[in-house]
């Protein structure tokens, strides 16, 4: 008796998480065709292209007082600070925009990108350092306001660009991608929490008086302006941030760990539009 | 053969200390002795090493560990112990987690 109330508890917990019982052999397109599935199913009333504006998708009273900033966006200053920066002529010779390419200042699209020679993935902040080092000049340090302002202006010029790019047939970059997800979906800090289990399994719910926004958006709109840091700053900062809130021990911005993490956030970005720099609480 | 008696006892001390610690909160009353201290602040940080190593560390096990050190420097020995037990307790949680987690994450990723 006691045996059939355990197997019919263990059938029953597997009947109720349908949506979760996912595979992580699945590859990096079968992922993203559930993924944009699962926000599709959790919130049907709101286009998947809606997210880019993370919480301010899902809360129309929060999202009325975040237009209402956006008339005087807090970046801007960034974004001049970021521009002038970028008109810079190197000291070696050759600018930012000859090192970057074709499209450059507009090319944030690019990035994060598997570097096959590299082995690694090579976001648009290391991106801008090796254009500096090129160049003669020193790399900025990557939590600095220096770095996030050349990323804002890189950012905003990139706007209304889609987030476009497939993971190479390459084992280094299905690596880096797998990586990243274990890390997405991986409970951790004091608090047990994976980034999963505030961004996709209680995505629309309330954390005290915040809306917890979906994944589905976070790649977007970076850098951002948030209130609390009174300045311009990285998602790998972000990052940061919220594994400190669980309070597990955080990495330097552009680990490893991080570019791998950002690098799978952003392919489950895909086909969504470029709207960053923007400006969050 | 003294020292390895000596370092026995000291051993079954610290583990007998931990285990009331874990359970009890410390109730059982034994009166902790620096070098008991200083044995679990060493536990705790081999532990935090693991599961820094497993990228799993918790940023409350250095906060613990900072605690009993300046308890201890203090000679508050039962604070020290106290704090040095929860740095220890929360270091080898996070070693559990990150054990659990190497294959725990994937039930989470979503399928069609």
């Amino acid at each position: 008796m006691k045996m059939n109330r355990i197997a019919c508890a263990a059938l029953t917990a597997i009947l109720a998480c349908p949506l979760l019982a996912g595979q992580a052999v699945a590859d990096p397109a079968q992922d993203l065709a559930a993924f944009r599935d699962l926000y599709q199913n959790r919130f049907p009333d709101i286009p998947l292209a809606a997210h880019k504006d993370g919480a301010y998708a899902l809360d129309e009273a929060k999202r009325e007082q975040w237009l209402e900033m956006e008339d005087f966006p807090p970046y801007e200053i960034a974004v001049d600070d970021g521009a002038e920066l970028y008109g810079e002529t190197f000291p070696g010779g050759g600018s930012y925009g000859e090192c970057l390419g074709e499209g450059a200042p507009a090319v944030k699209q690019m990035y994060p990108r598997f570097d096959v020679s590299a082995g690694q993935v090579v976001t648009l902040q290391m991106a801008l350092n090796d254009c500096r080092v090129k160049g003669g000049l020193e790399p900025l340090a990557y939590d600095g306001e220096e770095i996030a302002a050349l990323a804002a202006y890189v950012a905003m010029e990139s706007r209304g660009e889609l987030i476009d790019f497939a993971i190479p047939d390459e084992p280094g970059a299905l690596a880096a991608y797998e990586s990243g997800k274990a890390f997405y979906y991986t409970r951790r800090g004091q608090l047990n929490f994976a980034c999963s289990s505030c961004h996709l399994q209680n995505a629309g719910m309330m954390l005290r008086a915040e809306r917890l926004s979906a994944a589905i958006g976070h790649a977007t709109h970076w850098p951002v302006y948030r209130g609390k840091w009174e300045r311009v700053g990285s998602l790998h900062r972000r990052f940061q941030e919220c594994n400190v809130q669980v309070r597990a021990e955080a990495l330097d911005e552009q680990s490893e760990t991080y570019r791998n993490l950002e690098y799978f956030l952003t392919y489950m970005n895909n086909g969504m539009e470029l709207n960053g720099p923007a400006s969050r609480k | 053969m003294i020292t390895i008696v000596n370092g026995a006892v000291r051993t079954l001390r610290v583990a007998a200390l931990l285990l009331a610690g874990s359970f009890a909160g410390l109730a059982n009353g034994a009166q902790p002795q620096a070098a008991d201290v200083t044995a679990v602040i060493e536990q705790a940080r081999a532990s935090l090493a693991q599961a820094r190593q497993l990228g799993h560390g918790w940023t409350v096990t250095p906060d613990y560990i900072e605690v009993a050190e300046a308890a201890l420097a203090d000679k508050r020995l039962d604070d020290a112990l106290a704090a040095a037990q929860r740095a220890e307790l929360t270091a080898r949680q996070a070693v559990v987690q990150a054990e659990t987690e190497a294959s725990a994450w994937q039930g989470r990723v979503p399928s069609s």
